[in-house]
């Protein structure tokens, strides 16, 4: 098939130049400025690209258009969710961050409290965030290439793990940001030609475009107004919470910031990314949207019962074909699959920092470790949590793991982010109120999920959930929050006036960098 | 807390990125606020046309968090960064 040819042929390019660059960073990867943070040469627009491509992930683009494709505005409630985390990091994260941080964000979190605990809690918390993203991106990337290539699902999920596992192990974070920053760059070009052609054909005019949308799609004038997705405010809340606040507590995506010069670049990135980022979801409306136009009543995309062959989240790959041919399908799913190899290359490095800073250096040695044996302990974790993922990406194949990637957001909201926003903000943090505050945050959380309809329902197959609502952020977040207020105030007599002095030079510190 | 007080540059730095977050905020929660309390406001059309007052304010949203973002960081880059170096 000509599509799979143009596919092929654009995807090996990607790997092998990704595996080149990753050559060459390999032989820089002996020092731990180059093997976490790139050596921090990275410009505000390249990080900017490269924080872009870290977090677009499948999910954004095949994901988001297929929830448009389904439910029209639905769609759109997401990708306002997914982008508007991103001026708040900006406005609120991103400065102080590289100010105060080096090479994980832990380092922002325990800058003025015991190492031991609180790297133990962002470790774990890390962990299980990344781990939960992997899987779902894993059993996404293998279903994706089953039906674009026609390969074995597991066969798929080798090609994505050892890749992966290359990228991180020998090339860190050097080779981490290009894969970013290329797969960024084609998927964004990808997505603007997709949304131009489509765009032609309705005269550039987006109502003539939603106009025959709503005359395609069985559920009419509906799409253009909430649907299903949230149904009911609290819901709505929740799921607002999560996205907002989860987004500025992605360990991947923190650790981006530690790859620039100064503050000023930090700056720049967010504001490039979120450019990027604002611009990719402003193409996927369109591009959700013309999918219904052109698909929904086009019987060469639909199976005999109706629905989009492969499932909903095929329809921007089918959009490619009614539009661009064979050649431009070739080209989006070669984009698809890049897209995939990013994103988890991120969350490994992620992962591994994790385990050898973290855990090994600072938990384990109690903040001196030779480099040489740190960077071996992370260089095997990357290669173990890539086995890991192998093995969960084919055990999970045929689940719906949708739900894992906002459950990832959910802890990120509820642990992470409300230790990092207190541990910059509050001079009243204790260290107990941060390690065991933060602790209750992700247990409440993992448990609300567990006992909501997603996993006690869906899975489970009880009755009737415990916990009523899909998204739990508005109650472990609050929760989280309290729990850390409480056992702070509680703890007081740890506090003194060497805190307050403390607690003086980091804002300085976090502020103006010294 | 004094040196924090007294710093101009720690001042002004803190209030616009308190206020620039707080208008995000408040856009964004109005949104969900609608979309979970009043969702059939959003589905009024504009004029005679297919486009909603949901997704015209949706699509502001990207458009308005973009902006802000070019705004803050104009703002950052040519006027607060100044004030570092005035003592």
């Amino acid at each position: 098939m000509e599509s799979n040819f143009v596919a092929s042929i654009i995807f090996f390019l990607f790997v092998f130049v990704t595996l080149v660059i990753t050559y060459f960073a390999s032989k820089k990867t002996n020092t731990k400025e180059n093997y976490y943070a790139a050596g921090e040469k990275i410009s505000g627009f390249q990080n900017g690209l490269a924080i872009a491509g870290d977090y677009m992930s499948a999910a954004s683009f095949l994901g988001i258009s297929g929830l448009v494709f389904l439910s029209g505005f639905d769609g759109l409630i997401y990708s306002i969710g997914f982008l508007v985390g991103w001026p708040i990091i900006l406005f609120l994260v991103a400065e102080k961050l590289k100010n105060l941080g080096k090479f994980t964000f832990a380092d922002v979190t325990t800058i003025r409290l015991k190492q031991s605990k609180i790297r133990i809690l962002s470790s774990i918390s890390t962990l299980i965030t990344v781990l939960f993203y992997l899987i779902a991106q894993m059993v996404g990337a293998g279903s994706l290439i089953q039906i674009l290539f026609e390969l074995p699902y597991n066969f798929a999920i080798w090609i994505v793990g050892i890749l992966m596992i290359i990228y991180v192990s020998f090339g860190g974070m050097i080779a981490t940001t290009w894969v970013q920053i290329i797969k960024a760059f084609l998927l964004i070009f990808g997505a603007t030609v997709l949304s131009f052609l489509v765009l032609k054909e309705f005269s550039f005019s987006l109502t003539n475009l939603l106009d025959a949308a709503v005359v395609a799609h069985k559920s009419g004038i509906d799409i253009l107004k909430p649907g299903k997705l949230v149904a009911d405010p609290v819901s709505a809340i929740s799921l607002g919470i999560a996205l907002i606040l989860g987004t500025a507590g992605l360990p991947h995506i923190l650790m981006r910031f530690f790859t620039v010069p100064d503050a000023k670049s930090a700056r720049l990135s967010a504001f490039y990314a979120t450019s990027f980022i604002g611009y990719f979801y402003l193409l996927t409306f369109i591009i959700g949207f013309g999918a219904i136009a052109y698909l929904s009543t086009n019987p060469n995309y639909l199976n005999t019962e109706g629905v989009l062959i492969g499932s909903n989240n095929m329809a921007a790959i089918h959009l490619s074909h009614a539009v661009g041919g064979n050649v431009f399908l070739g080209f989006i799913s070669a984009v698809a699959f890049a897209t995939i190899l990013a994103v988890v290359s991120g969350l490994t490095l992620a992962g591994a920092s994790a385990v050898g800073r973290d855990l090994y250096v600072y938990v384990l040695n109690n903040g001196k470790a030779d480099e040489k044996k740190e960077l071996f302990v992370s260089k095997i974790s990357s290669v173990i949590i890539g086995i890991v993922a192998i093995f969960l990406g084919i055990t999970f194949e045929g689940q719906n793991v949708a739900f894992m990637v906002g459950l990832a957001f959910a802890i990120a909201a509820s642990t992470n982010f409300p230790v990092l926003f207190l541990s910059i903000n509050w001079n009243n943090l204790t260290t107990n109120g941060a390690f065991y505050g933060g602790m209750i945050g992700l247990l409440i959380t993992v448990s609300l999920v567990i006992l909501g309809p997603t996993i006690w329902v869906d899975i489970f197959k009880f009755e009737k959930a415990i916990f009523p609502y899909k998204y739990p952020a508005l109650f472990s977040v609050t929760l989280s929050f309290l729990a850390i207020f409480i056992i702070s105030k509680l703890d007081f007599k740890s506090k003194s006036n060497i805190d307050k002095e403390n607690f003086m030079k980091m804002m300085k510190k976090a502020y103006l960098g010294k | 807390m004094n040196s924090i007080k007294n710093n101009k540059y720690i001042r002004v730095k803190r209030n616009v990125s308190h206020l620039f977050s707080l208008l995000v905020i408040l856009i964004y929660f109005s949104f969900i606020f609608l979309i979970g309390f009043y969702p059939k406001l959003l589905a009024i059309k504009i004029a005679d046309s297919s486009m909603t007052y949901g997704v015209a304010f949706g699509l502001s949203i990207i458009i308005f968090s973009i902006l802000l973002t070019l705004i803050y960081t104009v703002i950052s880059n040519r006027y607060i960064d100044g004030i570092k170096k005035i003592k």
